[in-house]
């Protein structure tokens, strides 16, 4: 446990927790257009470092992304493919993380707030990087030709990756930074003691 | 500790491949998917009596709004994460099967109740439909598989407690 915290109860922990999820909910639904710019540049700057293509350009549209990327492939002659992605698919588990955070206030929240920020949205943009590279891959020009291709087995991978970036990740990492943030927390909260109270 | 740090991603990816696979797709999401929508629909008829059930999709047959549960929505993710957890947990077989039951029964009867508040929230406001559907539930669901382990934890004996023993 912290030295400067009281012993958690799993009630107490539970009814902090909902009221700030609600507050951050809230909070990150209005703050919906700055996290989408976040996410979508870091995306972008994947896709330029590790995606076969020249450039990716980002726009943001109310809540939707639209990258615009032109293929290296198609190096001297002028090709846009416009993809579309939304943010707010990826970016829910971080009113989540700092509710969590806030409810058990572990030493060091300020700073491991902020970590925690960092790492989610990087991992969102991770999650919108998958989904344009995989709607990239599928993108083909006018006779048929795939114009940022990819192999079979690499698109089998990113597809699970995508999936993966998708139904578990914006839920799942929030979870576990939290408990790796405050390791003390959950080894309180699973004690028989935490459950009857403390604070 | 290393155990469970090892064992969990090892088992949670495991298991999330194997969802994905077509047997996987074919014979357990999609009928799960549709016994989800079954007893959504069954509870739904409990005070609403215009609903009507095809597979995966809920409709309303006063207003026609439908919504199709989908992956991500059938609270499949969210027990495959406690199923990880309970299994990669040093603890006795009796425990874990005892866990893996009842946390698997409260994520889904959460999830019934996500379905239905999004049924209805959906026909009302789409904007606090989206909100609701892509924000809220999919963390409360995570919450609640949270919830089930540390409980869970908390039902073992002392000697079986292992890393988190305090």
């Amino acid at each position: 446990m912290s030295a400067n915290r009281a012993p958690l109860s799993m009630p107490g922990f539970l009814a902090r927790t909902f009221a700030l999820a609600i507050a951050f909910f809230a909070l990150a639904w209005l703050a919906l257009a700055p996290l989408s710019l976040a996410t979508g540049t870091v995306a972008a700057r994947l896709l330029e470092a590790i995606s076969p293509v020249n450039d990716a350009r980002l726009r943001v549209r109310g809540t939707e992304l639209a990258f615009e990327v032109s293929p290296s492939s198609w190096a001297g002659r002028d090709a846009i493919v416009e993809v579309p992605s939304k943010a707010i698919t990826y970016i829910g588990g971080i009113p989540l993380f700092l509710a969590l955070l806030l409810a058990s206030r572990p030493r060091g929240t300020a700073w491991k707030a902020a970590a925690g920020l960092a790492v989610l949205v990087a991992l969102a943009a991770l999650g919108i990087w998958c989904d344009v590279r995989l709607q990239l891959a599928g993108a083909t020009g006018a006779r048929g030709e795939a114009l940022v291709p990819l192999a079979a087995a690499a698109r089998e991978a990113l597809a699970l990756a995508y999936q993966f970036t998708v139904l578990l990740v914006p839920t799942l990492a929030p979870v576990l930074l939290w408990a790796a943030f405050d390791l003390d927390a959950i080894r309180e909260l699973s004690s028989r003691q935490g459950f009857a109270g403390g604070q | 500790m290393p155990r469970f740090l090892l064992l969990f991603p090892a088992i949670l990816l495991a298991l999330f491949a194997l969802e994905l696979t077509p047997p996987g797709q074919q014979w357990f999401v999609a009928p799960w998917t549709a016994l989800v929508a079954q007893v959504s629909i069954a509870a739904m008829k409990l005070f609403d009596p215009a609903v009507a059930a095809a597979g995966a999709m809920i409709t309303s047959t006063k207003t026609g709004f439908s919504v199709v549960i989908l992956a991500g929505c059938n609270g499949v993710e969210a027990m495959i994460v406690l199923v990880a957890a309970i299994l990669a947990y040093p603890a006795p077989w009796r425990y874990r099967l005892v866990g893996m039951a009842v946390g698997i029964a409260a994520i889904q009867a959460l999830n019934i109740v996500r379905i239905v508040s999004l049924f209805y929230l959906g026909q009302w406001n789409r904007e606090l439909f989206e909100w609701a559907h892509l924000y809220a539930w999919q963390a409360l669901i995570m919450l609640d598989a949270l919830i089930v382990f540390l409980l869970w934890l908390r039902t073992l004996p002392r000697e079986a407690r292992g890393p988190l023993a305090t």
